[in-house]
């Protein structure tokens, strides 16, 4: 069985797109299938990100009876999206945040999504590996804190992903070496530039792996070089679970409920174990029973939603036994160097 | 493009010839519905109040370098402005020691106005472009110092976060920088150093560097 065959078998998603010019298949939304909020269905996810809708495709391929809640809408690139920054602002999580400390992190519009799809509708595309000593900073550096698994417990999973998304990269050198699906793209003025000073310098420098299909993939079509990654890709060539996951979900069983917002996970008092949470959708308050809950909401809106599901049988929120929840948060660094050069330089 | 708007601003002669409008025939229709809509007569304001209008019109002018030079206006950044605070369209977050944005816009030009008042007699829209420039480069200089009560950063980076997004979504900034704008379903095919796309113009006064210190 080859590598194509392998993917299609465990997530048809990439087929179940139309491959007539058009990104939705608007069919296999319409026929989804339905859940009742009285319905104790086996899980409920809330999110349908980068988390919550492989977990949902994963869990509904298994027969789970399965739905991811979004606060935002199920987006159709071929109408919701534009080529445009100032007219992708729907894009993002702009709900009112207060940031403090002596050194804020301005948050929303660049770095939460909103949405079916979650934050890999508008990020970059970059997909790095950690390095396997980032897994033990504090044991081999003294910094931060130690993750609870290691690398090796990972790679198949990175190998997984890497092949269903597709990612497209040069062999990557350091660490664990590993190569990628899909040969790298042909980079812009900046790489352009980047790895002439390298070269120069005698620095090995390569193109990284970003989820961006280069070449046909299914029946997503290659990558045509918009320049608009981070509005939403309307040509369905970058990665996101809108496209990567979601479709062969549905066609699975899984449900995604998209415009219902979680505000609370509610637990039996005298269990303790999640019975169902609490939404709003359409303006009215509701609930859907699930056997278990998952959430998968990224780093603010995830600690935001287990501390706002405070109750008497879990005072400080839940998962919080050890007043970690909200601890430990890290935005991603991005140094940039700007220079002068002789002839322009563009993306 | 029809309807004959066209860049009026001095700098556009940087890219000879090029006109980002010319190219609405390329965009899918979502993307040029949605910039086409920028570009028509501005809309009424109606956040602002009719002095907080002049002394953000007079602020955001400045800020965005259309101070009057070429005595017509390329890019409405007050109306966008006011438009965008209008609808509560927020970057979904403010500094814990700022007001709600739109709170923060009207407590920072009443400061303006204060400060124009003191230093010449007259609201911040009426003062000498001087004057107007000193006021705003003291907020400026005060980096994260007091000024009325709140960090001037914030306040610096409140004004120049609402200007800067509002004058970059205008096609006639994106004509200035020699942008051509969305590129779907067309795409681009000459990525690298020194290449241009057929529809692209090179620039002109390459050693030109409009923020060169001291220039």
């Amino acid at each position: 069985m080859g590598l194509r065959d392998g993917v299609r078998a465990r997530n048809e998603s990439a087929w179940l797109l139309p491959n007539d010019g058009t990104r939705t298949n608007h069919r296999l939304r319409r026929d989804m299938r339905r859940f009742a909020d009285e319905d104790e269905i086996d899980l409920v996810i809330v999110g349908c990100g980068a988390g919550g809708s492989v977990l949902l495709q994963r869990l509904a391929r298994a027969g789970w009876r399965v739905a991811a809640l979004d606060a935002g809408p199920f987006w159709d690139p071929d109408t919701d999206w534009v080529s445009d920054e100032a007219g992708s602002h729907h894009l993002y999580w702009t709900d009112p945040r207060v940031i403090a400390g002596s050194d804020p992190v301005p948050m929303g519009s660049n770095n939460s999504g909103r949405g079916v799809g979650g934050s890999m509708v508008h990020y970059a595309g970059y997909t790095p590996r950690f390095h396997p000593s980032d897994f033990a900073t504090h044991t081999l550096d003294g910094v931060g804190a130690d993750w609870p698994v290691s690398y090796p417990e990972l790679r198949p999973y990175y190998e997984q992903i890497e092949q269903e998304l597709p990612v497209a990269g040069d062999r990557w050198p350091w660490g664990d070496p590993h190569g990628y699906p899909h040969r790298p793209h042909p980079v812009g003025g900046n790489g352009e530039i980047f790895l002439r000073g390298a070269a120069k310098l005698g620095i090995m420098a390569k193109v990284g792996p970003v989820a961006i299909a280069n070449g046909r993939f299914g029946n997503r079509p290659h990558c045509i070089y918009r320049g608009f990654c981070l509005q939403g890709c309307k040509v369905n060539a970058k990665a996101s679970p809108l496209i990567t996951h979601v479709p062969d979900a549905l066609a699975n069983g899984a449900e995604v409920r998209p415009d219902a917002m979680v505000t609370q996970i509610a637990v039996d008092k005298r269990t303790g174990r999640a019975i169902g949470v609490h939404y709003v959708a359409d303006g009215r308050e509701r609930f859907q029973r699930a056997r278990m809950v998952a959430v998968a909401g990224y780093s603010i809106e995830t600690p935001r939603l287990l501390l706002n599901s405070a109750s008497s049988r879990f005072p400080e929120g839940l998962c919080n036994d050890f007043d970690q929840v909200g601890r430990y948060l890290m935005v991603q660094g991005a140094p940039q160097t700007a220079g002068r050069f002789d002839a322009e330089v563009r993306m | 493009m029809s309807g004959g708007a066209r860049e009026t601003r001095g700098w556009a002669g940087r890219f000879p010839g090029f006109h980002v409008l010319d190219q609405v025939r390329h965009w899918d229709q979502v993307t040029a519905d949605a910039v086409l809509a920028r570009v028509g007569p501005p809309t009424a304001v109606k956040f602002f109040t009719e002095s907080e209008e002049s002394c953000a019109r007079a602020l955001l002018n400045l800020l965005t370098g259309q101070d009057g030079r070429d005595g017509e206006l390329a890019v409405p950044v007050l109306e966008i402005v006011d438009s965008r605070l209008g609808a509560g369209e927020t970057d979904g977050w403010r500094y814990a020691d700022m007001p709600e944005d739109g709170q923060a816009w009207r407590d920072t030009l009443a400061h303006l106005d204060a400060d124009a008042y003191q230093r010449c007699g007259t609201p911040f829209a009426d003062a000498a472009q001087t004057n107007q420039l000193a006021l705003i480069r003291a907020v400026q200089d005060l980096k994260s110092a007091d000024w009325h009560g709140l960090p001037a950063a914030h306040v610096w980076s409140l004004w120049t976060r609402y200007a800067c997004t509002a004058f970059y979504a205008h096609p006639f900034a994106w004509a200035e920088i020699g942008f051509p704008g969305p590129a779907y379903p067309r795409g681009y095919t000459n990525a690298g150093v020194g290449k241009l796309e057929p529809f692209e113009v090179g620039d002109a006064q390459p050693s030109e560097d409009p923020v060169r210190e001291g220039a």
